[in-house]
């Protein structure tokens, strides 16, 4: 069953094929097999009838039973030559007048058909494998005789099994055709198939860009195509993206390593103070923490999105944990001239605490970062019916609409003209929304230019599969 | 108080060792996982500092078979932190888990932590020069003077005063006063040093909050 299963589909569906032909021509072969049996059975009972009425004539002609039985009869020799048909008149008292044949079997001994009725079908009788037909009939002198005609079926049964033989051929011949055939028009209709696997084959990261032309398919396959198509585009935007995270990844290692080699180099060329080397060795050390934070930051990224990272879910007091980042953000804020509200009264919020005070970190620090002196930074927490909402909101500038769809990418830089300084958006907002995703929950921005941004994160009530 | 090292790595080996040389720790070096296991069984170390990825004999098989005789405590260092990898150290019998990078300062705070572990610490009252911290009353003065702090500030001066004379990084400050256990790339602990300063420093001839530039921040008088 299981190599069935794996066979190829052309194969499958030609044995099919084969199978559905058989089980036809056999039920078609076995149909006009019975009629044709059934149309011969009652040719000869007819035939039974018939002769039965010339014997009948027959008798009625010959005088007496004494010149019947000492002359011979031509007509009844040759009504009754044929094999397997026998004729047998006698007395009633026992005594037989005329046999054309010894029975093969004795004739069924059943009450004889009166003289004056006229044999049907319904009166013959079983005999062996034939019929047989017993009745009486009058002499020329009017005495009563007892007539036995008899019929075996061999002739039949040898012709019927000729033309048994002569169907199994042809429906043999019928299936293998059928088979052939309809392997043939599978292996046709397969052919597309054939054309999708050859560009599955042709495709490498390198070109994702080819497609199925899906028009000229028949539906079934132009389904499979469309979904194979759809799995490119997203595998394509995915490889791409990929690749210029990577890129931008790299992008953004050269700045600091280029510091680090340049100020090491500088530093060298010629003998220095000791502050000088102190403070060379500071700067160092700057740049490496720097370094190592975007490794760590690319590593939870790596593992957000593998979902390797353990969510240890608990249900949190929205208003504790947002007085302790704005706790955190005090000082950097007053000394920013940025006012930090809290708005979070009795909300409850499942999550994992140390992702969710990362998350809110990142959107508070972006936040302050872009809230002109004297703005405020708003902390909201919401209970909708389900589940828990925790906004971050600003005033200031706020986001151009061409660039808020985009400000949860990695890497994305909303102003062009800083990342010649190495100031990107960085991994902050793309951590926010893989922490959200680790929740299943998400994260959006809106934005209403020159009055506030706001950041608005949706944890649910419970997520499956997590504890 | 000695303690071994066991890292392959030639350059990061011989500076841990001249670094915890010179926070005052005699040191061992091991470069294999199984001199590192010989010499943990030889002698009584205080410590391992034992780094995971070995050659050969790797750093769990060295915790294992250490364990097996021995209470020494161990310090795993590594450059993979995947939670498994993590609890996997801990139910080794490690005592605490570091991962490359990692601050030097942070490395020698973790140390001091362990031997510390068992003794308790936690002062009433806090003294330094002429600094005074009354932990229960949250009352700090300075030469008798009262200074008034936020409740940020005096947390953060009190695990200063707690840890006096150990530089702290500003990753673990932020994970000791706020429960910020992530590294953050704002400036927040040097903004709230800064106002910590200008409360118990700036109005005094003698400073107590210094900066170690590009570790982190001590709380010690200097001549």
């Amino acid at each position: 069953m299981k190599q069935l299963a794996s066979c190829s589909i052309t194969l499958r569906l030609s044995l099919v094929f084969a199978v559905v032909a058989a089980l036809t021509f056999a039920s078609v072969g076995a149909y006009l097999y019975g009629t044709l049996d059934r149309h011969l059975a009652h040719h000869d009972d007819q035939e039974i009838l018939a002769r039965a009425r010339t014997v009948r004539q027959f008798l009625a002609a010959a005088p007496n039973a004494e010149l019947l039985l000492g002359t011979p009869h031509p007509t009844i020799d040759a009504l009754f030559s044929s094999t397997g048909c026998v004729l047998r008149v006698a007395t009633p008292d026992g005594r037989v007048l005329l046999q054309t044949a010894t029975p093969s079997h004795p004739l069924p001994a059943v009450r004889p058909l009166a003289a004056d009725m006229a044999p049907q079908l319904d009166d013959l009788n079983a005999w062996g494998a034939g019929r047989a037909l017993r009745l009486m009939a009058t002499l020329g002198d009017g005495a009563p005789v007892v007539v036995g005609i008899a019929r075996e079926r061999s002739d039949r049964a040898a012709m019927l099994g000729h033309y048994a033989r002569n169907l199994v051929a042809a429906l043999a011949a019928g299936v293998l055709l059928v088979g052939w055939l309809g392997y043939l028009a599978v292996r046709h209709a397969m052919g597309s198939l054939r054309d999708v696997i050859g560009k599955a084959n042709d495709i490498s990261t390198f070109r994702l860009n080819s497609r199925l032309a899906t028009e000229r398919m028949p539906s079934e396959v132009r389904e499979l195509s469309t979904a194979f198509n759809g799995m490119l585009d997203r595998l394509e935007e995915g490889v791409q993206r990929l690749s210029g995270f990577a890129a931008d990844l790299a992008h953004d290692l050269r700045t600091p390593i280029n510091t680090l080699m340049v100020q090491a180099q500088v530093a060298i060329s010629q003998p220095r103070q000791d502050e000088d080397y102190h403070a060379l060795l500071a700067s160092c050390i700057e740049e490496y923490q720097r370094l190592a934070r975007m490794i760590e930051n690319t590593l939870f990224l790596a593992r957000a999105d593998n979902a390797q990272l353990a969510v240890h879910l608990e249900m949190l007091d929205a208003e504790t944990e947002l007085e302790r980042i704005r706790s955190y953000f005090e000082g950097v804020a007053e000394e920013a001239g940025i006012m930090l509200d809290i708005e979070a009264r009795n909300v409850h919020v499942l999550a994992d605490p140390i992702l969710f005070r990362r998350a809110v970190n990142n959107l508070v620090s972006n936040a302050i970062r872009h809230t002109p002196r004297g703005g405020v930074v708003r902390l909201l927490a919401e209970q909708p019916a389900e589940g828990a909402e925790v906004v971050v909101e600003n005033t200031g500038p706020g986001i151009a609409r061409e660039h808020l769809p985009h400000i949860f990418d990695r890497y994305y830089r909303a102003d062009p003209a800083r990342s010649a300084a190495g100031h990107s958006l960085g991994l902050g907002l793309s951590i926010v929304q893989a922490i959200m995703k680790l929740h299943s929950g998400e994260v959006n921005a809106d934005s209403l230019p020159g009055l506030r941004t706001r950041f608005r994160m949706r944890f649910s009530a419970w997520q499956p599969g997590r504890t | 108080m000695r303690l071994l090292i066991v890292e392959d790595e030639p350059k990061t080996g011989s500076y841990l060792r001249k670094g915890l040389i010179e926070s005052g720790f005699m040191t061992d070096l091991a470069a294999t996982g199984t001199d590192g296991l010989h010499q943990a069984l030889e002698r009584d170390y205080e410590l391992v500092v034992l780094d995971v990825m070995l050659p050969e004999l790797d750093g769990w098989s060295v915790l294992r078979q250490l364990r097996a005789s021995k209470d020494t405590p161990v310090l795993l260092l590594t450059a993979r932190d995947g939670v498994s990898d993590r609890v996997k150290g801990l139910e080794l019998g490690a005592d605490d888990y570091l991962v490359k990078p990692f601050d030097f300062s942070e490395l020698v705070a973790r140390i001091k932590t362990i031997l510390r572990r068992g003794k308790a610490r936690n002062a009433e009252m806090v003294q330094l020069a002429d600094l005074e911290i009354d932990v229960f009353k949250r009352k700090v003065t300075r030469g008798g003077q009262r200074i008034d702090l936020t409740a940020q500030e005096f947390a953060l001066l009190h695990l200063l005063a707690k840890r006096a004379g150990d530089v702290l990084s500003r990753t673990m400050i932020a994970s000791q006063v706020w429960d910020m256990n992530f590294d953050s790339d704002t400036n927040v602990v040097d903004v709230a040093i800064r106002r910590l300063r200008s409360k118990v420093d700036d109005p005094f001839e003698k400073k107590l909050v210094h900066t170690m530039r590009g570790m982190g921040y001590v709380l010690e008088e200097r001549p």
